[in-house]
């Protein structure tokens, strides 16, 4: 299997060395994997339905119980899973290139303390109520991922001109404690229906009922993306240092503020979207970097599309291990990651 | 090409006003401490005065665009630590980003630049290597390329050479050992040789600088101590006044430089 990686890792770093080519390889190969993950796993679940019965055409709507079973039941929950784990995955190689450490993750900075705070309070306090048409949840999810942005922002900017990434690192641990005191407080004024809410929302779940979460989350994650686009080079340029990145035609401090907000807009989305589901941010750009350098240029697009592909199908194994009960992804996407950095500590010399 | 300044940053430097001549190995030098770093960050357009004003071919530095400036001017820091694993090759490549469009892909000519680049401090044959897997002075060396291939434009169809380049090196071999040292400045003299590359160096090991640099500038606490070719400047009083060191300088026949060799602390320290 290494000497599969490792053969892949030659001929897409050294021989084709047309950067055009690489690309379009790596994408197009990317790319496939992920809309076959994601063509295939509404297909599975405990009814099993088939391809061909989901779009025979020939069969009204409300008579094709498997078209039914497809596009309402599980279509959502795989577009949902697609959108959440391209999103954290494309953060955390933003985020990882901004801090310059490859074992930063989405989560690093605050934004699912804030986010989860936000949830929190929605549920324990009791406003369940939809609000503007939109659920609560992911509203308040979403306020609460801003609020924390914002307030590391301006504990990074207080006493320094730039954007120091180590004065940034701890305003986000900051924020993170903090947090977390503040959201274990609430969890004990709870009762026991709202904390198994809580509880269950803080594990991360792909469950979503309908396209609407979707489509609301989709402009914000839009522009994350659309930011995303005009960064790689400039991130490349950044992990030679801020000082060589800036002799180098950089304007450090613009990339740093767009690097920073866009990866936390996109968290933010995505976690109103699906709760705070680890790892996707860390094992995924990890993952990349060793498939096909370091270039973000690459990296940037592929580990769009591998976490896509990866959380979607974390979330067939968390909807088929137990069947019929339908697992929290987030489980299964924590199981994995102890062995991820398990292997991590084998490969550092 | 010109560059000169003056410019008063009243906590680092006070009020210098300096001139780097064209063509030629400029060295800054100076007790640590001194401004060294701060001045060549002010000259490669890093910081911004507080006061006065730096100025590249009469003009003004902030003037240029970030972009324009790049392919004026290369900085070289004194240690490089990279945090994702980039090939020697994506290095010196990166040296062209200036010269790209916004959306642009480095194209053939980028890549022969960068290959040249990397011919030029003799690191051509660890193209493909990782760049964390090389020693210390290689990887000064594929640094010092990628910032030539900042500078480095066709001249004719199948040559490369700078026509106007400014290269800023921030105690390039402070953290190297002997044979790489010579190997730095070896290169470093051939560049200014053979493509003529303006060259400033911030250094604070005497013999690097006597051996490399034909004009220096001498700083202390921030203030210009001496300015001038560097048998002139250099001599066991300033190297009494700047270091509070009693030092031999001599020339010496053998290698055709100044030899300057510490004795021992000045009594009045």
């Amino acid at each position: 299997m290494l000497r599969v990686i490792h053969s892949i890792r030659l001929a897409t770093k050294t021989r084709c060395l047309d950067f055009r080519w690489r690309f379009g390889l790596i994408q197009l190969t990317f790319g496939v994997l992920a809309l076959t993950v994601c063509i295939v796993a509404p297909l599975v679940g405990p009814v099993p339905i088939s391809f061909n019965a989901v779009f025979n055409s020939s069969l009204p709507f409300s008579d094709n119980v498997d078209a039914q079973i497809f596009f309402i039941a599980r279509l959502p929950r795989v577009l949902a899973g697609a959108l959440v784990g391209g999103a954290l995955a494309a953060a955390g190689v933003v985020l990882q290139a901004l801090l310059r450490n490859p074992l930063a993750t989405p989560f690093t900075l605050g934004v699912s303390a804030g986010a989860s705070l936000g949830a929190m309070l929605v549920l324990i306090l009791g406003l369940p109520v939809p609000i503007i048409g939109i659920a609560a949840v992911p509203v308040a999810s979403f306020v609460g991922s801003l609020g924390a942005v914002s307030i590391v922002y301006a504990l990074a900017r207080f006493r320094y001109q730039g954007l120091s990434t180590n004065v940034l690192l701890l305003a986000g641990v900051t924020l993170n404690s903090i947090f977390s005191a503040i959201i274990l407080f609430v969890q004990y004024l709870a009762d026991y229906t709202q904390s198994f809410q809580a509880i269950r929302w803080l594990m991360g779940n792909l469950d979503v009922s309908s396209y609407t979460p979707i489509l609301y989350a989709l402009p914000l994650l839009t522009i994350a993306f659309i930011a995303f686009a005009s960064l790689p080079r400039s991130l490349n340029l950044l992990t030679l240092g801020p000082k060589s990145a800036a002799a180098r035609g950089v304007n450090v401090l613009q990339t740093q503020r767009l690097a920073f907000f866009s990866a936390s807009l996109a968290t933010g989305a995505a976690v109103s979207l699906g709760g705070p589901i680890g790892f996707i941010g860390i094992i995924i750009p990890h993952v990349v970097r060793l498939l096909v350098g370091a270039d973000h240029r690459i990296v940037l697009p592929a580990a769009t599309l591998l976490g896509a592909a990866f959380l979607v199908a974390c979330d067939v194994v968390a909807r088929t291990f137990m069947s019929p009960m339908e697992l929290p992804v987030g489980i299964i996407t924590a199981m994995l990651g102890g062995p991820f950095f398990l292997w991590l500590l084998t490969r550092t010399r | 090409m010109n560059v000169s300044f003056s410019y008063n940053t009243t906590q680092v430097l006070n009020n210098i006003s300096i001139a780097v001549p064209h063509g030629g190995i400029t060295g800054v030098l100076g007790p640590n401490g001194s401004g060294k770093t701060t001045l060549l960050n002010l000259l490669g357009g890093l910081l911004k005065p507080t006061a006065g004003y730096v100025r590249l071919d009469k003009k003004d530095l902030s003037t240029f665009s970030r972009s324009v400036l790049a392919k004026k001017m290369a900085f070289v820091t004194q240690e490089t630590h990279l945090a994702f694993d980039y090939s020697v090759l994506e290095i010196a490549l990166m040296g062209r980003y200036p010269h790209l469009g916004p959306f642009q892909i480095e194209g053939p000519t980028d890549i022969k630049i960068a290959r040249e680049a990397l011919k030029i401090t003799g690191t051509r044959d660890l193209e493909n290597r990782p760049f964390a897997s090389l020693s210390g002075g290689e990887k000064q060396r594929v640094i010092i390329a990628s910032a030539l291939a900042q500078l480095l434009q066709t001249s004719t169809k199948y040559e490369f050479g700078i026509t106007e380049g400014l290269l800023l090196l921030d105690e390039p071999t402070a953290a190297l050992d002997l044979r790489y040292q010579l190997e730095i400045a070896a290169t470093l003299r051939s560049l200014n040789k053979n493509q003529n590359t303006t060259i400033v160096v911030a250094t604070h090991d005497l013999n690097l600088a006597a051996s490399l640099c034909d004009q220096l500038i001498l700083l202390r606490s921030g203030h210009v101590l001496k300015e001038g070719p560097t048998l002139k400047v250099l001599s066991a009083e300033t190297v009494r006044t700047l270091y509070n060191v009693e030092a031999d300088v001599r020339f010496d026949e053998n290698s055709g430089y100044l030899n300057i060799t510490p004795i021992s602390k000045s009594p009045n320290a």
